[in-house]
């Protein structure tokens, strides 16, 4: 698995990110150096749930917009400010798809196709292909975001765990349930 | 939510285009411009009118649920008063209760009838609450007569459904356990048991190592003394995970097995 450098952050890191944050309380101004380190992050989680590029731009402008405003409520927990912002983007995501502007899209490519044809130990024929994008599509909402995270986006426990405010275990646990779900669709 | 749409190789954004289209100063004033919009909000007339009008509906009802005496024979009861069920009326307690609630004893009294009649009596009409005024042996009666179809549906959705029989079959264990909570003492015996019949020819194991994640592929039905090791060495109660088990049984037939979760504990 990919370990992504901006959010695991080293102590001196986090350090830094703090005495930024705490800039950006007194003056929203000072949230800039914040807002360019986790823009294409957050870019990258919406886009990766949306359909239209402008309208996961747009999407990303809100997170940030209200994480400006909220600021103040921020308080650091252990956990890098990064996890805080993707809560802020789900919550924005899901809104944008209540108010019908955007429609839950799941962008795969080829390879993760074929690595769960492989983990399901199946041929990798074209009907198998076909199979499984439908299987993908009858799972639930928290199934799909979970085999989202962790293998189209190849992030770690940790972090599936901040993101969805579960715990570490947890996040293994029901990953590996969505995974064999899938599974189970798709043998059946 | 399972409305998804499902794009197959889309073609990525580079990283350069995305920070292209970042800009903070826009973000930063449109942040300023809701907070002006919310207080707009508390100035504007709609809003105290709703206020006002709330607090009109919210006495209206108060004024309406005060306490009532009413002088019955030779008791006094007090009542509460609601707009929809109780009346006012004088001297008798039959003449003070609602239509509603006539009506309700009246039911009761057709069920009773019933009973010692030994018609059969529609299992909808006999609500919990008029159970509650019938004689003990009464409603037992009103019990035993619900329709042989409500036991039967129940013991439809009680059946199992159909699986597969490839995975129905055969369920791996260790030491006893499938799924759950595993004493480490029981786990470092570390064979995967099914049946005599049956054996184990490889599976993936997959724990949290002091490096992170780890997966471990496995071409026999033991658990690798390295991997049992490294478990103790760390000493961690953590979920493990058996998965891709395949079996054989004695005529050489492959089989897909269950995979395991096993929380082991120290």
């Amino acid at each position: 698995m990919n370990v992504n450098p901006l959010y695991h952050h080293s102590k001196s890191k986090l350090m830094e990110e703090l005495e930024w944050i705490q800039q950006a309380k007194q003056n929203p101004e000072r949230f800039a150096p914040l807002y360019k380190k986790y823009h294409e992050q957050i870019f990258r989680y919406v886009y990766q749930r949306m359909d239209d590029e402008d309208m996961a731009f747009d999407v990303t402008s809100q997170v940030f917009m209200k994480a400006i405003k909220n600021i103040h409520k921020y308080e650091y927990r252990g956990v890098p400010f990064a996890s805080w912002l993707y809560r802020i983007a789900k919550s924005e995501l899901y809104q944008a798809f209540r108010d019908e502007k955007a429609r839950r899209t799941v962008n795969i490519d080829g390879i993760h196709l074929s690595n769960f044809i492989e983990e399901f130990e199946h041929d990798e024929t074209e009907n198998n292909r076909k199979k499984l994008l439908h299987c993908i599509a009858k799972l639930n909402e928290q199934d799909m975001q979970l085999i989202e995270l962790r293998y189209f986006e190849r992030r770690s426990f940790k972090e599936i765990g901040e993101i969805l405010e579960i715990t570490e275990n947890n996040a293994k646990v029901k990953s590996f349930r969505a995974l064999g779900k899938l599974k189970k669709i798709f043998i059946n | 939510m399972k409305n998804y749409k499902i794009n197959l190789n889309r073609k990525k954004l580079s990283s350069d285009y995305i920070k292209s289209k970042q800009n903070f100063e826009d973000v930063l004033s449109k942040s300023f411009s809701i907070g002006t919009a919310s207080k707009s909000i508390l100035k504007s007339g709609w809003f105290y009118g709703t206020i006002g009008l709330s607090s009109i509906a919210v006495v209206l009802c108060t004024s309406y649920t005060k306490p009532n005496e009413i002088q019955i024979g030779h008791q006094s009861i007090a009542k509460k008063q609601t707009n929809t069920q109780i009346m006012l009326a004088s001297a008798s307690l039959n003449q003070v209760e609602s239509n509603h609630i006539q009506i309700k004893k009246n039911e009761v009294k057709q069920v009773q009838q019933a009973i010692t009649e030994n018609k059969q009596v529609e299992p909808l009409v006999v609500a919990e609450n008029q159970l509650k005024d019938l004689k003990p042996e009464n409603k037992h009666k009103i019990q035993q007569n619900i329709p042989a179809t409500k036991v039967n549906l129940a013991e439809e959705i009680a059946a199992p459904t159909k699986k597969s029989t490839e995975i129905m079959v055969v369920i791996p264990k260790i030491s006893g356990v499938h799924n759950g909570d595993i004493a480490w003492s029981d786990f470092e015996k570390g064979e995967i048991f099914i049946d005599q019949n049956i054996t184990i020819e490889k599976f993936n194991i997959n724990y949290t190592s002091q490096f992170g994640d780890k997966t471990v592929s496995v071409d026999s039905a033991t658990i690798p003394k390295e991997v049992i090791q490294e478990l103790k060495d760390l000493g961690l109660n953590q979920t493990i995970f058996i998965t891709n088990i395949v079996a054989k049984d004695d005529l050489g037939n492959l089989l897909r097995c269950y995979s395991m979760d096993l929380d082991i504990k120290f």
